[in-house]
């Protein structure tokens, strides 16, 4: 059970990462803000995977403990936790010597989303449905 | 005809002799300047230092600093609270774009000199005295600052910290 999760964990890390790199390049190219002391392509692979794997363990247990709806309640607990990571961005106090750290959620807040978003985007893939 | 030569240059020399006693030294403020506040929450610095700086150790009398800095340059390390710093609730950075001093008097202190000048705030001018060292041409001192002095955010008094830790760094080149 977990090694296919673990398999959908890795490719969803992967294809946020993806995202992530994308996006950074892009969000830098727009504003000129430069983060990259901190979010770089090391940090965005690292965080976009662990973060994958977490969910797949996060999976395996809502599937094993829960006997109905683990599906819906996985989903569920997943984009609520993406969201409230919010906070992270939003309230951390970054170094004095990097510019504009207004522009640090508008970088960091939307790739709070990539690893879920990679998860249910492939999700169909590896037949997770809820079959109640 | 060289009499008068000797006599002449003894006289310009008197003069200009005379005159640097009370010319001070004209400094210029290098990029690598640093001015740091610590209050716990929130910490932070301001850039956009500008001004004039006339400092001779010998010559005290004739030293002074006319500088100021630009409010909309706070910067705490996070966008929200540098939002409501320069908000009207606070330092209101659109209705007081700088903090300035003037100083009025610099004179030897008990480990450097001090500057004893005006400092002004937030629409609020007060009399402050600077401590500062001068040494391998950094200025460098520090100062206590109460919001509340400066009628800044009064109607909450324990939102945030009340006194700063001023901590001023500035490297001068002539």
């Amino acid at each position: 059970m977990f090694k296919k999760d673990f398999t959908h964990g890795i490719i969803a890390g992967i294809l946020a990462s993806i995202a992530g790199i994308i996006y950074s390049r892009v969000y830098l190219f727009a504003n000129e803000a430069d983060f990259s002391k901190i979010v770089n392509l090391f940090s965005i692979i690292g965080v976009n995977l662990s973060a994958s794997i977490l969910i797949a363990f996060l999976h395996t247990a809502f599937v094993k403990w829960m006997k109905k709806n683990a599906e819906l309640v996985f989903n569920l607990t997943l984009s609520v936790l993406s969201f409230s990571l919010i906070v992270i961005p939003v309230s951390i106090t970054l170094p004095l010597n990097i510019e504009f750290p207004e522009l640090f959620p508008g970088l960091v807040v939307p790739m709070l989303f990539f690893p879920s978003i990679a998860w249910f985007t492939i999700n169909p893939i590896f037949g997770n449905s809820d079959k109640g | 005809m060289k009499r008068h030569f000797y006599a002449f240059a003894a006289i310009v020399i008197f003069f200009a002799s005379a005159f640097t006693a009370f010319k001070s030294v004209d400094w210029k403020i290098a990029d690598s300047y640093s001015i740091k506040f610590d209050g716990g929450d929130p910490s932070g610095e301001f850039k956009g230092l500008k001004g004039s700086i006339s400092f001779d150790p010998n010559n005290l009398k004739a030293s002074k600093f006319d500088v100021s800095i630009e409010v909309a340059t706070i910067n705490t390390g996070n966008g929200m609270k540098n939002t409501h710093a320069k908000s009207e609730k606070w330092l209101d950075a659109e209705k007081y774009p700088l903090i300035s001093f003037t100083s009025k008097e610099i004179t030897k202190g008990s480990s450097g000199y001090e500057a004893k000048g005006t400092l002004n705030m937030h629409g609020v001018q007060k009399e402050i005295t600077l401590p500062f060292t001068f040494d391998k041409d950094i200025f460098t001192g520090s100062i206590s600052v109460n919001r509340m002095d400066y009628n800044i955010n009064t109607a909450e008094p324990n939102h945030g910290a009340q006194i700063m830790k001023v901590d001023i760094q500035v490297p001068v080149t002539k």
